[in-house]
């Protein structure tokens, strides 16, 4: 165990030592914060360009009260509500007569617009205000800008508004009474109500998105970049190891399963230390805004259980992976199977989260090769999870994990002192079997 | 117990290959202990076992008491050289060193690493990073890795591979710095040069056999004095057919002649003198190298059975 926690020491040390390590622990806030911040001020700069539409009215009654609309648009709806500064383009509705060969029209239009004379073209049928139930009447939006949504939105709101309005008017009906008859109901969500310590009942909290979604998201999401940036460098530093011809060194001195102990413990202690820096940064910013509540101590105990069951599960597999190769590129093909039950956890995410207390939660959370990610995952959430699940999670962690590294512990005492070719899964699973 | 390795009948077979069969060893405390044999011949196989790196198959191998393939190696008291050997190109040398020397369970301070720098002519290098270092020069460092806890017993791997002479010699004077404190060495080395003037006792495996094991002197008292070296004025001499001689080495300005058993040399003299004027004219017993050759040469690696073992 002595020598187990040299090698631990030594790890942990270039490992934090590292470039890699000191950039990742800065720039990743840095990236995180950048894209979001990007995103906003491109947001805010806004777009202030005109764009032309050609509109064909077949109906012949609708077009002054789309220019209407347009020009109300243009002269109210386009600036920041702060700044009073333009963030959002103006529409220039341009009427176009309708001709008789209306494909030849159209294919006109289309060339102009190819050479951005005009942004899109709208043809408004004859049959606009005809309102069977089988069929609504619709009006046609010919663009090759497909993925600008807002000029569509604005355009399909506004006709329909001023269609229901002519309708209601031709029916003899006053629009502002059916409007306030139409007015939508609301939905509130709240939380559940609790109990204080003192045993008062607590008010039920209104619900929170960011709470709700963003938190087990990101919980999920930190719990997948610390297993990679612990278990990553596993493969590369046992890979090293061998190439740079250390490892009978250090073989001389040591039992393998010492040294690959050694280098678990090294890489779980780097990845607790991220987590902590982390998870401090997140409480002084927590702090600052008053929302210390909202970090949850026993969820913090929770994470760091399995985070370090993980790095031992996942890693003494890529210890294994890397001890029976002599280059990077052969080892990353015998990981594929080991990546496979930590990408996983992904693509639950959405069933997941739309479920939390349902079976395939249930199971994907107990299950020991995803309980890692996907339990710490349901425990961020609101939906309590049933008090024996995470106890019985653990044990099965434990269970594979004490498994997967006394397998890897034989198959790296073989492979250390391989060298040519690779072997195949089955020959390493032959090893981990004979020993 | 006086013996620093004892190997029983030991047996070590990869896949269809037997790469040590049933051997038999035993290296006495204090003694430097020589492994020759060609390539490919069993000896690194065999310091692997020693090391408890490799298990044999069969057979017992005892280091310093204990018996490595029951329990607890002794490898706190043992320094291993392998042949192929590396260090972390992105530590510092002060690191590196404190770190072998945890692995053996000692802590060394700067000042005592800087003392054992300086011995190997690398003064002031302790904080350079490994991958700032020459060849020889991280040879010299690996190799300070494995004497720095002062093990009893070293085992070495081809030390003196790629140094040059300067190097060699500095090396050659720590091995035996170590030696005179009481450590035991044992050494692989293909140069016959060095294991003829370093090591107490010679041991050689060929094809996986023990064909040689004793000291020097009795290997060389075995093959006898069966061996003239000459030198004649001017070239172009002949030396065929000479009376009794069973195999001439012509090494340009010296030549080797192995005589027949029961051969006279004063007969090869007077031939000699016969056909020139002779410089010089030596028996001898055969040098290491030449036993060697004998031993393991073309026509001996090309026989498909091993020769038997010749122990003094």
């Amino acid at each position: 165990m002595r020598k187990a926690w040299a090698v631990a020491r030594r790890e942990y040390r270039s490992n934090v030592r590292s470039k890699a390590f000191v950039v990742g622990v800065f720039l990743m806030p840095v990236f995180m914060t950048g894209s979001i911040l990007v995103q906003y001020f491109v947001e805010k700069r806004g777009d202030k360009s005109v764009k032309k539409v050609a509109v064909i009215d077949r109906s012949g009654r609708l077009f002054g009260e789309l220019a209407k609309a347009a020009q109300e648009r243009n002269a109210n709806d386009v600036f920041d509500p702060e700044t009073k500064r333009q963030i959002e383009p103006t529409y220039e509705l341009i009427e176009i007569k309708p001709e008789e060969d209306h494909r030849a029209q159209l294919m006109d239009l289309s060339e102009k617009a190819m050479f951005d004379q005009y942004f899109a073209i709208v043809e408004i049928g004859d049959d606009i205000f005809g309102s069977s139930d089988s069929q609504p009447a619709g009006f046609r939006y010919y663009s090759n800008k497909g993925t600008y949504r807002d000029l569509p939105e604005w355009l399909s709101f506004a006709i329909s508004d001023r269609v229901k309005a002519m309708r209601f008017a031709e029916a003899g009906l006053d629009m502002g009474v059916v409007r306030k008859a139409l007015t939508p109901v609301e939905i509130e969500r709240y939380g559940l109500m609790s109990r204080t310590a003192a045993g008062d009942i607590r008010e039920a909290e209104a619900a929170n998105a960011a709470v709700s979604f963003i938190k087990p998201f990101l919980v999920l999401m930190m719990m997948f970049m610390l297993l990679m940036v612990a278990v990553q460098p596993l493969l590369h530093g046992v890979l090293e190891e061998k190439m740079q011809r250390i490892s009978e060194v250090l073989l001389g001195s040591m039992r393998p399963f010492e040294l690959m102990l050694g280098k678990l413990m090294g890489h779980a202690f780097v990845a607790v230390t991220l987590l902590g820096i982390y998870a401090a940064g997140g409480y002084v910013v927590a702090l600052y805004y008053g929302k210390t509540d909202m970090i949850d101590p026993s969820l913090v105990g929770w994470f760091v259980a399995f985070l370090v069951l993980a790095i031992f599960m996942y890693g003494s597999m890529f210890l294994a992976a890397g001890s029976a190769c002599n280059e990077l590129k052969e080892a990353q093909s015998l990981i594929m199977p080991v990546m496979f039950p930590m990408i996983v956890p992904m693509f639950f995410i959405a069933p997941i989260l739309r479920d939390p207390s349902g079976s395939l939660a249930t199971a994907l959370s107990i299950f020991p090769l995803t309980s890692p990610m996907l339990m710490t995952m349901r425990k961020a959430m609101e939906a309590p999870v049933p008090i024996w699940q995470a106890p019985v999670a653990i044990a099965g962690c434990i269970a594979v994990t004490l498994l997967c590294v006394w397998m890897a512990g034989r198959i790296f005492r073989v492979g250390l002192l391989m060298q040519g070719k690779a072997p195949r899964f089955s020959q390493m699973m032959k090893w981990a079997v004979r020993g | 117990m006086t013996e620093a390795v004892r190997l029983e009948s030991v047996t070590k077979s990869f896949a269809a290959t037997t790469a040590v069969d049933d051997l038999s060893l035993s290296v006495p405390r204090g003694a430097v202990y020589g492994f020759i044999g060609p390539n490919g011949s069993g000896k690194s196989t065999t310091l692997r076992m020693i090391m408890r790196i490799l298990h044999p198959d069969r057979g017992r191998v005892f280091v310093l008491g204990d018996d490595v393939t029951q329990a607890q190696a002794a490898s706190d008291r043992v320094g291993y050289l392998p042949e192929e050997r590396g260090l972390y190109r992105k530590m510092r040398v002060y690191d590196i060193l404190k770190f072998y020397a945890e692995l053996k369970g000692r802590r060394v301070t700067h000042q005592q690493i800087d003392q054992q720098l300086a011995r190997v002519d690398l003064a002031g290098v302790g904080t350079r990073l490994v991958e700032a270092l020459s060849k020889g020069m991280a040879q010299k460092v690996q190799f300070l890795a494995t004497v720095l806890h002062e093990p009893e017993l070293l085992v070495l791997d081809e030390p003196f591979s790629g140094l040059d002479p300067v190097n060699m010699e500095v090396l050659r004077d720590v091995i035996l710095d170590h030696k005179r404190r009481g450590a035991t060495i044992i050494f692989s080395t293909h140069d016959m040069d060095v294991a003829e003037k370093m090591c107490d006792f010679v041991f050689m495996i060929f094809k996986g056999r023990k064909v040689l094991d004793g000291t020097l002197a009795a290997l060389k008292e075995q093959y006898g004095r069966d061996t003239i070296r000459v030198r004649l004025e001017g070239n172009g001499v002949s030396f065929l057919d000479l009376p009794g001689v069973e195999r001439v080495n012509d090494y340009g300005q010296l030549q080797e002649l192995r005589m027949a058993h029961g051969a006279d040399a004063q007969v090869v003299l007077r031939e000699l003198a016969a056909r020139g004027r002779v410089q010089h004219f030596e028996i001898a017993s055969p040098t290491l190298h030449d036993i060697f050759v004998r031993i393991a040469g073309p026509s001996a690696i090309s026989s498909d059975k091993a020769p038997a073992a010749a122990t003094v």
